[in-house]
């Protein structure tokens, strides 16, 4: 499946499960996918911005699927146009909607969404460089970026989320 | 305090550029751009076949790596003069060599004829990025400067992810100087690009943009009193967008050539091995081979039964833009008109690909918003009177026009035996 047949699936995934698809929610949730999840077609970069990981190229894609008319971008939501099915054939839709959203909480606020994104993106800066990677380091690296934003414990949770989501072969933590 | 640093990090070499004079190097760089891959940018051209619209853009992606070594430099060291919260730091020389190392290796990866190969060639997972990235980490005569220089192993890393990966907060400064908004890369190759090129498009007050930043709070911002100065050179990216890559006749010769590398895919070697969207191998002899000569010889050897070949050895006429619009995302009647325009030219049995090739491309006018939109805010701050504010709420202008002018291309170009009836079909759609 080529990439924006990709992306429109998710969209429809989410849409499907009666989430509303903020502009945060769906750059973090294609995020996650492209750190964790295998073969996933997508070639996005992703660089920290001022609300966590974000990438101008899944933004653009966003475009494409509006000026195709598959998808409406109000404000900061973004509306599916045309009511499709899910192709639901593949393991990425049972990650997507199994593993990946209940991290994502429907009471989840724009904070949470950010803190989350961001954290992943430490762990995998940290992991990228070649430098320590544990409890404390994504925490002191999320507070670099973020300053006093969220507290230690806040952070903390946040990180237990991603952690626990992930499966061991992805992360490798130093005890 | 320039002086210093640039004492300190022991510039021994020279060489001649338009722009800058001399650029300045230190033995190591001039080891790195001794080696067989990085003397492969001379043949990969800047602009690819822009050279079909303004001759004279004959300039390779070797120069313009020297030349945002050049241009980082500068930023850097303007940015250490304006920054009470960085001048302070003792390891100034050892960041400025690590950023010189990345603005130097930036473009190391890109394919032949660059973006016009690269989305058939490497797919859709992975990008010349990528494999600057992989040759940044693996080939041996780059990792051996690199080590020696620093005597860390982590510095491969770290001058990969400042190229193409993620970086940690400490390193953020040297990752917006290098691909940033307002970074190195675009100012070289803005100015570059648009005096090579013979063009206005492009230009800006690049002395004065070089010296617009300050760290401020452990943040990079623009000065308050040279905000024209970076307005300028967004507005110039704007006018050198429309102007260059995205001139009329340079996008039918992209599509025409991404089509010959499509068909010829096969027959190509990249020497870049892939397995499940990741790079898994490269042979670096291949890939050193393969530039934009390598490409031109298949081209030449196809060109007595290939029409693309045929269109880029400029022996058939180029394809021709009979349907050209840009208007305003929001414009409804531009669209339909597109739309029933493909209609209208399938129905007289022109074939998408073969007689017909359409395009259409969005462009956010300033590009900035597209930086956090998530809350509709810059991720940029003007410091005025030592407090942060949005750049936005400084700039009405970049505001302004990012919010309202997001912009559509519609193209579809024709091969020379189907003006006619395109040409009739248009005006049919049009009445």
């Amino acid at each position: 499946m080529e990439r924006l047949s990709v992306l429109k699936n998710i969209i429809t995934i989410l849409k499907k499960k009666d989430i509303k698809l903020s502009k945060i929610l769906i750059q973090k949730v294609i995020f996650f996918i492209k750190e964790l999840y295998p073969n996933h077609g997508f070639g996005y970069r992703f660089e920290m911005y001022k609300y966590g990981p974000y990438s101008h190229e899944l933004s653009s894609d966003l475009d494409i699927l509006k000026i195709q008319g598959e998808i409406d971008i109000k404000g900061n939501e973004i509306l599916i146009n045309n009511d499709n099915d899910v192709i639901d054939n593949d393991r990425l839709t049972s990650f997507v909607a199994n593993t990946l959203l209940p991290l994502f909480k429907d009471n989840d606020d724009f904070n949470t969404i950010e803190l989350l994104g961001t954290v992943l993106y430490c762990i995998k800066a940290l992991q990228e460089n070649g430098l320590k990677l544990n409890k404390e380091s994504v925490i002191q690296e999320v507070k670099g970026w973020k300053g006093t934003k969220y507290d230690d414990t806040v952070i903390g949770k946040a990180y237990n989320r991603v952690i626990n989501l992930v499966d061991s072969g992805w992360l490798l933590v130093d005890s | 305090m320039s002086e210093d640093l640039l004492h300190k990090i022991n510039l021994k070499h020279r060489m001649r550029d338009p722009l800058y004079g001399f650029i300045w190097l230190t033995q190591e760089e001039l080891e790195i751009i001794d080696t067989p891959i990085f003397q492969r940018l001379r043949r990969i051209s800047q602009l690819a076949l822009t050279k079909y619209v303004y001759p004279s853009a004959e300039h390779s992606r070797f120069v313009h790596s020297l030349g945002v070594l050049q241009c980082a430099t500068n930023i850097f060291l303007e940015l250490v003069r304006n920054s009470e919260d960085l001048n302070k730091k003792d390891d100034l020389d050892i960041l400025l060599k690590k950023l010189r190392f990345a603005a130097l290796l930036h473009d190391i990866g890109h394919l032949a004829y660059s973006h016009a190969s690269e989305q058939t060639l490497l797919g859709d997972t992975l990008k010349h990025e990528d494999v600057s990235k992989y040759i940044i980490q693996n080939y041996e005569p780059i990792k051996h400067v690199l080590l020696k220089c620093f005597n860390d192993a982590t510095i491969l890393n770290l001058i990969s992810s400042l190229v193409a990966g993620k970086v940690i907060k400490e390193y953020d400064l040297l990752k917006k100087i290098i691909s940033g908004v307002f970074d190195a890369d675009r100012a070289d190759y803005l100015i570059r690009d648009s005096y090579i090129c013979g063009v206005k498009y492009g230009q800006f007050d690049v002395e004065r943009f070089i010296g617009s930043f300050i760290v401020k709070n452990g943040q990079y911002c623009i000065r308050y009193e040279h905000l024209n100065a970076v307005e300028l050179m967004v507005f110039a990216r704007y006018q050198y967008n429309m102007q260059v890559p995205f001139h009329r006749t340079r996008q039918g010769y992209d599509i025409v050539l991404s089509k010959f590398i499509e068909k010829q895919k096969e027959n190509i070697q990249t020497g870049i091995q892939k397995q499940k969207g990741e790079i898994v191998t490269i042979d670096y002899d291949t890939f050193v081979k393969f530039d934009d000569y390598y490409v031109f010889e298949l081209i030449k050897k196809f060109a007595g039964e290939d029409n693309f070949a045929k269109i880029l050895m400029r022996d058939k006429a180029k394809l021709h833009p009979v349907f050209d619009y840009t208007c305003n995302a929001e414009n409804a009647y531009y669209k339909k008109l597109y739309e029933q325009f493909i209609k209208g030219l399938i129905s007289e049995g022109l074939e998408e690909n073969v007689s017909f090739f359409k395009t259409v491309k969005n462009v956010k006018i300033y590009d900035l918003l597209k930086i956090s939109d998530e809350q509709n805010e810059s991720d940029y701050k003007v410091l005025k009177d030592d407090k942060l504010i949005d750049l936005f709420e400084m700039s009405p202008v970049l505001f302004g026009n990012t919010n309202a002018n997001e912009m559509i291309i519609y193209r579809v170009y024709v091969d020379d035996n189907c003006i006619g009836t395109a040409k009739k079909v248009l005006q049919d759609v049009i009445e």
